[in-house]
């Protein structure tokens, strides 16, 4: 669950990036956040990931106010939530498999659980036949695979995406939409940011829109319609 | 792509698991310990790759820290082994009681072995006037001063020698009236002043050794420090991306504190290795002192427990210059 009560977020050279957004996001639900560049979304995420705390109003994430969580919780709170960045955030001084390894050594996974784990997400992304590469010879599409697999790869409860199509062809970008689907599709609660619209509008998600840093849309469907079939291009 | 029975081609595993969002990062405590040591174990191979990586600057850092290690190891040598050559001079510490005149010599030895009774006398001699005549004689220069004098006029001598190996000031100086007290004694003489010069320059000698031995240990502490800044700030990148995925300022600082600990052990072995060298450069010319003065002057070196303190002082101090480091730059690295 995540949810916003009148959080307004002012930087420091006050600007003020979100004004009085309030929304909720059930848990096990899918949805966009849109708007123009400059409207919010990425400070909206980053008050999610705790990068920026809210100047004021209460941000919670489930059943827990932000605010009122101390620094030394912050990591855990982090290994909740999967996040793919634009620009997919991989180390070039190690492979693939390493990358995607990351995150269960951060949580102290059990060193047996993680080559299976990590196999299983790379799987997923397929690109299992690519571990002992270095993430820097992978294409563009590819290399947010990677990151996707990484986001995933400690199966958390929220997965967060932040322009993840923003370099790709349309064509891969349904396909990394079409696995956010799957993802959200087993449990996982799914809060992508993005400006392609078209792709929004094939997805029927509800969706989240900012204009200059207010929420002026909240809604559309809210569950996914049962005849969405044409995305399915795997 | 979901499909629960397709199996996985490397491990041959069934990942009918797969994709189950909520409440699956449980975890038994027993498991977490263990993952934790394998960690600990990764990251100590892995800073040891980092050092090996960089074989140049990382033996530079090190070759740095070892001389700072050696200059003040060695100077504590130094001193150490003045000492040891003091203590074996103060083997035999005399004190010799002239006594009255007129006492006979019956009486002279009677004291002497009174005195051979003290806790503090290990053995004495009674030294005749006569003898103490004769003693000049063979003196250049000495025999015919002697020979005109009317009468002998040196008294009869108890030569005390000392059990304790050097002797404070106060403990000489109650022993010395323990021995004007007696009857027979007129005067009681133990000769300390060189004694103590030579002591108080070794307790100043060690006072400095101590001062420039803690200048040099924050010498260490900042060396590595330093060094750790300059590698934690190449590694930006990596420890905002690391934190973003939920890792504590512990497991971030980890591989550097093992850095700072592999940089201390590195620069205490090299230390060890010049020690030795100037031991063995310096034996030769022991040597020919030792012959000059007859002696069996032998140069101590460290030996194998303080050897061991040594290395185990500059891993604490190569730990703790990456910890102060480290603490101080990953708090401030956050992800925006």
């Amino acid at each position: 669950m995540i949810r916003f009560d009148g959080v307004t977020k002012r930087y420091d050279s006050g600007q003020e990036a979100l004004s009085d957004v309030s929304f909720e996001l059930d848990a096990g639900e899918m949805a966009f956040l849109t708007g123009h560049s400059g409207a919010g979304k990425s400070t909206l995420l980053k008050l999610i990931m705790l990068m920026e705390r809210a100047s004021s109003g209460e941000v919670w994430i489930d059943n827990q106010n932000l605010a009122k969580l101390a620094k030394r919780h912050v990591p855990l709170l982090r290994r909740k939530m999967g996040v793919v960045h634009q620009n997919h955030q991989l180390l070039f001084d190690r492979s693939v498999y390493d990358n995607v390894a990351l995150p269960l050594i951060v949580a102290g996974y059990h060193p047996r659980d993680i080559g299976r784990r990590v196999r299983g997400a790379l799987d997923k992304v397929k690109l299992l036949h690519k571990e002992k590469m270095n993430p820097q010879m992978l294409s563009g599409g590819e290399q947010q695979r990677i990151g996707i697999a990484r986001a995933v790869v400690n199966k958390p409860p929220f997965l967060l995406a932040d322009e993840p199509t923003g370099n790709l062809d349309p064509a891969l970008s349904a396909e990394i939409m079409q696995l956010f689907k799957e993802f959200n599709q087993v449990g996982v609660t799914v809060l992508v940011a993005t400006h392609d619209l078209a792709l929004i509008a094939r997805m029927h998600h509800r969706s989240l829109i900012l204009r200059d840093g207010s929420l002026i849309g909240n809604g559309a469907p809210k569950q996914a319609p049962t005849t969405d079939t044409n995305m399915d291009d795997n | 792509m979901f499909k629960s029975t397709k199996t996985n081609r490397r491990t041959g595993e069934n990942r009918s698991d797969s994709g189950q969002g909520i409440n699956s990062s449980h975890q038994s405590l027993a498991s977490r310990i263990q993952s934790w040591r394998s960690h600990h174990r990764l990251v100590a191979t892995q800073s040891i790759q980092r050092l090996i990586s960089t074989p140049i600057s990382s033996v530079l850092t090190m070759l740095v820290l070892a001389i700072a290690i050696t200059l003040p190891a060695a100077l504590n040598i130094a001193i150490t082994n003045v000492a040891q050559l003091t203590g074996q001079a103060n083997d035999h510490v005399q004190m010799s009681l002239y006594l009255q005149n007129g006492i006979s010599d019956t009486e002279g030895r009677k004291l002497a072995t009174q005195i051979a009774g003290w806790d503090s006398a290990t053995s004495t001699r009674y030294v005749s006037p006569q003898e103490a005549k004769d003693s000049f004689k063979t003196m250049e220069g000495f025999t015919e001063i002697i020979d005109s004098l009317p009468q002998n006029p040196l008294p009869g001598v108890v030569v005390v020698i000392l059990s304790e190996r050097s002797l404070s000031i106060n403990q000489a100086e109650k022993l010395r009236k323990k021995a004007v007290a007696l009857q027979d004694v007129s005067i009681a003489k133990i000769d300390l002043a060189w004694l103590q010069k030579l002591h108080a320059i070794i307790g100043l000698a060690q006072q400095v050794a101590a001062v420039l031995t803690a200048l040099l240990a924050v010498g260490v502490v900042l060396v590595v420090g330093n060094t750790i800044k300059l590698s934690i700030d190449s590694r930006r990148e990596e420890i905002i991306v690391t934190k973003l995925i939920g890792a504590t300022n512990a497991f971030v600082r980890r591989p550097f504190l093992y850095m700072g600990l592999w940089f201390g052990i590195g620069g205490a072995l090299i230390a060890l290795v010049l020690i030795n060298i100037c031991k063995f450069a310096l034996t030769n010319a022991i040597e020919s002192l030792s012959l000059v003065y007859g002696g069996d002057i032998a140069l101590a070196g460290l030996g194998f427990t303080n050897s061991i303190t040594l290395v185990l002082m500059g891993a604490i101090l190569g730990w703790l210059g990456a910890w102060l480091a480290a603490s101080q730059h990953i708090r401030a690295l956050e992800p925006r």
